[in-house]
């Protein structure tokens, strides 16, 4: 046997040393951690996407439903106060006309312009004909 | 034992379970590696801390790599290739800055000549590079172009340093067989 082969041999033959008996215990705790950490971090991402899904589709603004809920009532409540207060100045201009005598051709105008003001309004207000069912 | 039970009883099967989850699986998948894993880490590191650290982290690149791994891979020349690949990594790391010469043909001056029979200490009394290089190539089966690639370096860069690091040993296996016949 030449030392070529003899090297090769003695390398050959050489017994693995037995692993550390540790070595197992440490390698499942931190298998066991990084299983965990692995969940934590797709339930951190499952999390984060369905905000994002609900940020982009469910946003104010992108769908009419809520935009209606939310923004219809202040119209509503906006034009109506606007209404109360037209109507009002035009009772007020009234009562000054009947006050002082004016004549009917200087209220009839008045009354045209409260009836299609009340015209344009759906609420039961609109129907009355006289200043006293305002 | 019915064929089922053989069946349970392959690689394929455990890889199988593993990929479940299942961690019995796991561990017999371990327990059928690891010494050869450990083993080789040891011879390429001498270092028996190193070693504990690649073997560990081999499984755990296993493990993490279930999914990618088919039922037909054979699972030891995949895990002998990563902890190698990490024990060439750490080596480079360590030693990134030392020369190659340092690294490769320096065999301690002061050791006793060996004899065969003292393999294991003739190898771990050679420095890293050498070690790994004479290790992966004569036992592992690595090309010279492996470990060139590996090592970042070229072909001819893995056949300098393995001759000279065989000549080395030889010597030292020469002189542990003259000094036994005396």
């Amino acid at each position: 046997m030449n030392t070529s082969d003899g090297l090769r041999h003695a390398l050959e033959e050489l017994h693995d040393p037995p692993a550390p008996e540790a070595l197992w215990p440490r390698l499942r705790a931190r298998r066991r951690r990084q299983l965990r950490s692995r969940r934590a971090i797709m339930a951190l991402a499952s999390t984060g996407l369905a905000a994002a899904l609900f940020v982009v589709l469910v946003r104010p603004g992108t769908v009419p439903a809520p935009a209606i809920v939310t923004r219809a009532p202040s119209m509503h409540a906006s034009s109506a106060d606007d209404m109360d207060a037209r109507v009002r100045a035009i009772d007020r201009a009234l009562q000054a006309a009947y006050d002082r005598g004016a004549s009917d051709t200087e209220i009839a105008p008045m009354w045209e312009a409260r009836h299609a003001l009340l015209a344009g309004n759906d609420t039961p207000r609109g129907h009355a004909t006289d200043i006293n069912d305002i | 034992m019915d064929e089922q039970n053989l069946e349970e009883g392959t690689e394929a099967a455990r890889l199988r379970r593993a990929r479940r989850g299942d961690e019995a699986a796991f561990e017999a998948i371990y327990r059928d590696h690891v010494r050869a894993i450990h083993a080789l880490a040891l011879r390429l590191t001498g270092n028996p801390a190193a070693a504990e650290d690649i073997a560990q982290e081999t499984f755990l690149r296993m493990f993490g790599f279930l999914s990618g791994l088919r039922d037909d891979t054979p699972l030891r020349p995949w895990l002998k290739r990563v902890a190698a690949n990490l024990a060439i990594d750490r080596l480079r790391r360590e030693h990134r800055h030392a020369g190659d010469d340092a690294l490769s043909v320096s065999v301690d001056a002061d050791s006793a000549p060996a004899t065969v029979a003292e393999a294991s200490g003739l190898l771990r009394r050679l420095p890293p590079l050498a070690r790994t290089l004479v290790w992966l190539h004569e036992m592992e089966g690595w090309s010279h172009e492996e470990l060139a690639r590996r090592f970042g370096r070229s072909p001819s860069w893995s056949k300098s340093i393995l001759s000279r690091s065989l000549a080395r040993l030889r010597e030292h296996l020469d002189q542990g067989a003259s000094d036994e016949h005396l």
